[in-house]
């Protein structure tokens, strides 16, 4: 509710006094005697976004429980904040050639704006809708693979399958 | 002389030799021609046929690098039916591409995504499974091939027959089945400029292997110092460190190629034993010490002086300035011959990359340079003295420089000024300084031809200054 006119000069002091304290305590009654309210009593409860909301990184696996990066870098490469660091090493399955031994994102520095996601040509990369992120130490607050991949959050430790799997790639390969 | 004649590529007036390449005629002038299996320094293939021409009057479209320049020439590669034939073959040359980019060193330097860009045709007309072939094949001499990724340009198989004529490569089976093969495994000294001139990711270098994407390099164009040849090089490097040498097109002296043993040259600026600040020996551990303490303890003895001959000539000519009128001795410690004097290529037995500058400057400051004033020198070391040796930045033969250091031991203090890492054998100096490499320093550098090769500043790891001074300031403290 939008009033438009100057309550004080409309109605005179001690009238216009108690019309704008009768807005206020209507509105504090409302909110503490009905449940349609917006705020929530956080951490108790909790809001649960959709599945396009861009929160925590999670880096996907294969099949077999490895990791699905490939460590192209072009996440690295198109990531505004540069807060992606990835070390790549030789793969000894011939058919995987390259992976990371060490993938960290600065959580303090990301953006969140998902061009990671965007970028990566083997959907190993996702945000996911977690926003519960705290930590002291700057320390805490660098994700290294383990904790992308295979935090307890992400099905129970196990990690998430990419879409797109090695053997379907193959299977792509015509 | 050669004739000059006057031809018209797409409209745009250039001039080239007679009877010179078509192909080179337009990519000397700054035009864009595609091409894959041509390069300037082998023969002509004709195999890849991206270079496709028309000429007026003649009826049918043909490869450029294959035809010759002539007066009057009209050319024309902009035209409908060249741009279909160079779509389609490039089309071709795609089929049975792998397409894993992502983990393929070449790209963002691929001839294949390059002409993509331009030529491509976007949308997939193969129904049939791609050929596979092997992948992930290390062929010796820091090569690895990718048999799937090649497009037979031939252009390495050439490399091995007409440059090294060693006869490593050759392409064997037919049509589809096509593929690189290795006779056997690599064993010219020239073999990592395979992985320069191959135009997409078949052969790529062992050593620079998933250590960066290019994107990310940035190219310093510099002189190698790894034989007195001094070949035009360019050091890939970002702020982690420095990655690659490659060869730069230098008609005197290198032309399109260098030396295995030149790609090594990088490996110490940006090595993690690198010394970084001034040092001071404490029980052969290196403890960084300030260098104003290092000064008062060398005050009131007796400099001699140890050069090296990687310095530049601006170098050597500010430190024989600041030496005038002052009693320090110098003399050259010249790095021993490594084998034979010339290998028929580029390479060279002598290691000194700046050994004409040092003796030009030694004889106009007085100073002997041969091995009898070092001689002298070292015999003549009292314990009223302080050395400085100036570690040469590659160190060929280590037990040749040992020698060396066992006849300065009986000096006060020493001290090694040192480009490079911190090596065990340094454990006989009292202080380490650091001064720059080759590759954190502008300057010249004399080669075996008496020419002047110019040394380019890249990025800087250590707290070295880019000041020439800096061999001359321990002259007078």
């Amino acid at each position: 509710m939008i009033l438009k006119d100057d309550l004080y000069r409309e109605h005179g002091f001690l009238k216009g006094l108690y019309l704008g304290l009768k807005i206020t305590m209507m509105t504090m009654l409302r909110n503490l005697f009905q449940h349609d309210r917006m705020t929530l009593n956080y951490p108790e409860e909790k809001y649960f976004y959709s599945d396009r909301f861009k929160g925590k990184h999670v880096l996907t696996v294969k099949e077999d429980g490895t990791l699905r990066c490939t460590s192209c870098m072009l996440c690295s490469t198109y990531c505004p904040a540069q807060c992606i660091h990835i070390v790549a090493a030789e793969d000894s399955d011939k058919e995987v050639e390259k992976a990371p031994v060490s993938f960290e994102i600065e959580m303090l520095r990301c953006v969140f704006c998902g061009f990671c996601e965007e970028a990566c040509p083997v959907d190993a990369i996702r945000l996911t809708n977690e926003y519960e992120m705290s930590g002291h130490a700057e320390q805490e607050w660098v994700a290294d693979h383990y904790e992308l991949a295979f935090r307890k959050s992400l099905n129970n430790g196990k990690g998430i399958v990419s879409t797109v799997d090695d053997k379907d790639r193959m299977k792509l390969r015509l | 002389m050669t004739e000059k004649v006057n031809l018209k590529w797409n409209g745009q007036d250039i001039q080239a030799e007679k009877g010179s390449n078509l192909l080179k005629a337009a990519l000397d002038n700054g035009i864009e021609v595609a091409h894959y299996c041509y390069h300037a320094g082998l023969s002509i293939a004709g195999v890849c046929r991206m270079c496709m021409v028309e000429q007026d009057g003649v009826p049918r479209s043909f490869p450029s690098c294959n035809a010759t320049c002539s007066e009057g020439m009209v050319v024309r590669n902009d035209t409908p039916k060249i741009k279909a034939a160079v779509e389609s073959t490039l089309q071709f040359h795609l089929l049975n591409h792998p397409l894993d980019c992502p983990v393929c060193d070449q790209a963002g330097e691929c001839g294949l995504q390059d002409y993509y860009m331009t030529h491509g045709k976007y949308d997939s007309q193969m129904i049939d499974k791609k050929v596979h072939k092997e992948k992930v094949q290390d062929i010796g001499k820091n090569v690895m091939l990718d048999a799937e990724r090649c497009i037979l340009c031939s252009r390495c198989t050439r490399f091995t027959e007409e440059v090294t004529k060693t006869n490593e490569l050759g392409i064997l089976n037919r049509g589809d089945h096509a593929e690189i093969t290795v006779n056997e495994n690599l064993k010219n000294d020239y073999a990592q400029n395979l992985v320069d001139i191959c135009p997409v990711g078949a052969l790529t270098s062992k050593d620079f292997r998933f250590k960066q994407r290019v994107w990310f390099l940035k190219e310093v164009p510099t002189t190698c110092i790894g034989c007195e040849t001094g070949c035009s090089v360019k050091v890939s490097q970002n702020k982690n460190g420095s990655y690659r040498v490659k060869p730069v097109y230098d008609h005197d002296v290198n032309g399109h190629w260098m030396c295995d043993d030149g790609r090594n040259i990088y490996k110490h600026v940006s090595s993690p034993t690198r010394l970084s600040n001034a040092s001071e020996n404490i029980n052969n551990l290196f403890v960084p010490v300030d260098e104003l303490g290092v000064q008062a303890k060398v005050r009131g003895l007796k400099a001699k002086y140890i050069l090296s001959t990687g310095l530049t000539v601006q170098e050597y000519a500010d430190f024989f300035s600041n030496i005038k009128g002052s009693k320090a001795e110098v003399a050259l410690y010249t790095l021993p011959s490594q084998g034979p004097e010339f290998d028929g290529i580029l390479r060279r037995g002598d290691k000194n990359a700046n050994l004409r500058g040092a003796k030009a400057a030694f004889e106009q400051a007085g100073f002997d340079s041969t091995q009898v004033g070092l001689d002298k020198v070292l015999n003549s070391i009292s314990s009223n003295d302080v050395v400085y040796v100036v570690i040469p930045e590659i160190l060929y033969n280590e037990d040749h420089f040992n020698t060396l250091i066992n006849k300065i031991l009986k000096a006060a203090v020493r001290i090694a000024l040192t480009p490079g890492e911190t090596l065990s054998t340094l454990r006989a100096f009292n202080y380490l300084l650091p001064v720059p490499s080759f590759l954190e320093k502008n300057g010249e550098i004399i080669n075996f031809q008496g020419s002047k090769r110019k040394l380019t500043a890249g990025l800087s790891y250590g707290e070295t200054s880019k000041d020439v001074s800096y061999y001359g300031k321990w002259v007078n403290v």
